[in-house]
């Protein structure tokens, strides 16, 4: 994988990142300590009170949603990086840029995908060599050129509106289990192909900040409501998103089998759907709705 | 599933494998070309037609036959590195049909052709050399005795297993597997071809070239005169006689069949020639034959009449699809009340696999060389990654030995797969890749993406 020969980013980028959710947690015990509290707290309140959904998630939905802004910032921010760099004629700077672009990316596909499709395909559209991330990708890892300044602008202008969009728009819980779900299915589809990120050998940073913006979502939102109403299945679907998190703790792609990735993506969706109906949310459909 | 398409991408991945261990498959380095041989074209949307013995009697396939196309169709049951770059049986044996168009970088000299002695799948049976041989079709396979291109195994068995274990590295396969695979291959028939009556002779239908070809091919041979086309590919038994013989191409091969051959190219053991034209040349030129242009021409024509069949192409769409995949879950009928975990596992795996590489025929909304039908597209992604969902749910219970649970789960689907999915399927159909509108565009523009991939080289 050529992602080697830039320093392996994702690693790097893991250890910097304030808010990637394996690390994220533990290493601010104070924030996730708080938020879990309070979610526990509200959780068992509400359940005696009124028995059925509780505010606990509408809670965790606002506690999600400053590590989303948090995300899309990030992305923005390497975003400008990327088009700086590349009109200063900083290759290697401009390929760091994006790949690192691509870490807050990547784990907001939880809301993009539902939300905001329209942003979701202006920004990631494949295959496509006209907008978004992969037009300027091939170019940039493919063709070694910084001349895209067109692209970049256009991709700055979307994530952009991103940024401002995620502030206020309207999240819940049952959108968010569906981004979940779907972005669980998505991670185990065929990279045979060499996968979303081709030229640039980035697919399975990808697919990382994939099941890290799961867990984020997951323990942030449904964890311990899940846990409170069926240890078991918390515990379950704890153990499945571990089990996919060293599927992809790998050095590169070859390395990562595609069918035991395949049925540990599948059995998490299998378990996130038992846990929509204990948390009385509909079944998460695999697609969103057209709009 | 979609194995021309598929076989493209496999290659992609090969070649990365073999040539440069950082390229995967285009680097940021200089190996950003794709392979000869790939296909990202219209025509990889037909495939070979294939016709069973046990439906063209008017019956239907046996249990052992779809569970014979189910293991050959999977990639569970040969070695890691064809496991990993979703390679089985039917990447080089389309639809039981040959792929001409199978290129493996290191591995082939030429597209068609494959080296099943090479370092890539079993470094234990790596010998040294680059001999490729050409990928054969298994049409009538059960009337084509002795097994291999020098012909060196009497038995199907025997050869499906040393296939499986040592040239691509699998595990051991269960004797129930090997019996299906043989029963499965053993129920592919040739082609139905109108030139040919009882006997292998020619029927009024051929033309005036191919019944002069047809003397020619009976012709004794001037420096041999024991020898003719037809004294070893015998009319009258598949134009065949289970021999090896020695035509001047190195070693002793044996007499292939001239059945469906239109559709076998490239000819010759190691697929050296691309046409009938060249082959007929060979024999003239190493049997000295003396053959006039009007006789080769001739020759060719016969060749092109006894070597014709009957639709040998379907387009692949939705409904081909579909039978395919029902018929691969249709195991699940016999082998969930059975409680054969080993069938059911290789169901999931297989049936799960399919589904989801159905899927991606249906263009996500990311996909913008597709316009309109969103709302259809949509719900054929969604309706397929249900079923997906639920063969998994069916795995999940009965590897837990909640075979009650895992029925029930099967017979949801087969209900979702009677009606309501093919509708929902077919509704889509339009926008999908199975479209050749569609998958040209969608196709122009990765390659436009992998160009723009490959300009200004450092």
């Amino acid at each position: 994988m050529n992602f080697m020969h830039h320093g392996n980013p994702s690693t790097t980028d893991r250890l910097q990142s304030p808010l990637v959710c394996s690390s994220g947690l533990s290493r601010h015990p104070l924030i996730g300590l708080t938020s879990l509290l309070t979610v526990a707290v509200v959780g068992i309140g509400l359940v005696a009170a009124e028995p059925g959904r509780a505010a606990s998630l509408d809670e965790g939905v606002e506690h999600y949603r400053a590590y989303l802004i948090a995300d899309v910032d990030r992305t923005l921010t390497s975003a400008k990086r990327l088009r700086d760099s590349a009109a200063a004629g900083d290759l290697a700077g401009a390929k760091q840029a994006w790949i690192e672009a691509r870490i807050g990316w990547e784990r907001s596909e939880v809301f993009t995908t539902g939300f905001v499709p329209e942003l979701d395909r202006d920004i990631d559209a494949w295959p496509n060599g006209v907008v978004g991330f992969h037009a300027i990708e091939a170019r940039l890892f493919g063709a070694n050129q910084t001349g895209f300044a067109n692209e970049v602008n256009g991709l700055l202008l979307r994530l952009a509106e991103l940024s401002t969009t995620v502030r206020d728009i309207k999240l819940t819980a049952q959108g968010l289990l569906n981004g979940v779900v779907r972005l669980a299915y998505e991670v185990g589809e065929s990279k045979v192909d060499g996968g979303e990120s081709r030229v640039s050998g980035t697919s399975l940073n990808d697919m990382r900040n994939n099941v890290d913006g799961i867990e984020l979502a997951y323990r942030t939102i449904f964890a311990s409501e899940v846990d409170a109403r069926d240890r078991q299945l918390g515990a379950g679907l704890q153990r499945s998103i571990d089990e996919l998190k060293t599927m992809v703790d790998r050095p590169d792609l070859r390395h990562v089998d595609p069918d035991q990735l395949r049925a540990a993506t599948e059995e998490l969706v299998l378990k996130l759907q038992s846990a929509a109906s204990l948390l009385q949310l509909e079944k998460p459909t695999l697609e969103a709705s057209a709009r | 599933m979609r194995r021309g398409t598929i076989c493209a991408i496999i290659l992609l991945l090969l070649s990365a494998l073999l040539h440069d261990a950082n390229a995967f498959p285009l680097s940021s380095g200089d190996h950003t070309v794709l392979p000869p041989g790939t296909e990202l074209n219209e025509e990889s949307l037909d495939r070979p037609r294939e016709v069973f013995r046990s439906e063209a009697v008017g019956g239907a396939k046996s249990y052992l036959v779809n569970l014979g196309d189910l293991a050959f169709n999977s990639n569970d049951i040969l070695g890691d590195p064809a496991r990993r770059a979703g390679m089985s049986c039917g990447t080089c044996h389309v639809n039981g049909a040959g792929n001409g168009r199978l290129y493996v970088p290191g591995m082939s000299t030429r597209p068609g052709n494959f080296d099943t002695t090479g370092p890539l799948f079993n470094p234990k049976a790596h010998n040294g050399a680059r001999d490729p041989v050409r990928i054969p079709s298994l049409r009538g396979a059960r009337f084509l005795a002795p097994y291999g291109n020098d012909g060196r195994t009497s038995s199907l068995r025997d050869f499906v297993r040393n296939v499986i274990v040592n040239e691509f590295a699998g595990p051991e396969p269960s004797p129930a597997i090997l019996d299906a695979l043989v029963a499965y291959i053993e129920d592919i028939d040739f082609l139905p071809n109108l030139n040919l009556a009882t006997g292998g002779r020619l029927t009024a239908r051929a033309g005036a070239a191919a019944r002069r070809g047809e003397v020619l091919f009976s012709k004794p041979f001037p420096q041999d005169p024991q020898l003719s086309c037809a004294a070893c590919h015998i009319r009258s038994s598949g134009f065949v006689d289970h021999r090896q013989h020695s035509v001047g191409s190195g070693g002793l091969f044996k007499t292939p069949t001239l059945l469906n051959a239109n559709f076998n190219a490239p000819y010759f053991h190691d697929g050296r020639y691309d046409s009938y034209d060249q082959v007929v040349a060979h024999f003239d030129r190493a049997f000295e034959l003396g053959l006039s242009l009007q006789d080769r021409a001739d020759l060719v024509a016969y060749l092109a009449a006894i070597g014709d069949g009957l639709q040998p192409y379907e387009r692949d769409g939705v409904t081909a699809q579909l039978k395919e995949i029902n018929d691969f879950a249709s195991v699940l009928n016999i082998a969930i009340p059975a409680d054969d975990t080993a069938v059911i596992a290789l169901a999931v795996h297989t049936v799960g696999r399919e589904l989801r590489e159905l899927v991606e025929q249906f263009p996500s909304l990311k996909d913008t060389t597709v316009e309109g039908g969103s709302a259809e597209r949509l719900n054929a992604r969604k309706e397929l990654k249900n079923l997906v969902l639920m063969v998994r749910r069916i795995g999940v219970a009965a590897a837990a030995g909640h075979f009650d649970e895992a029925a029930a789960e099967y017979q949801n689907y087969r209900k979702l797969t009677f009606a309501a999915v093919p509708i929902v399927l077919k509704t889509a159909e339009p926008w999908s890749l199975f479209n050749p509108a569609v998958h040209n565009a969608h196709f122009a523009e990765l390659r436009q993406l992998l160009q723009s991939a490959q300009k200004l080289p450092r």
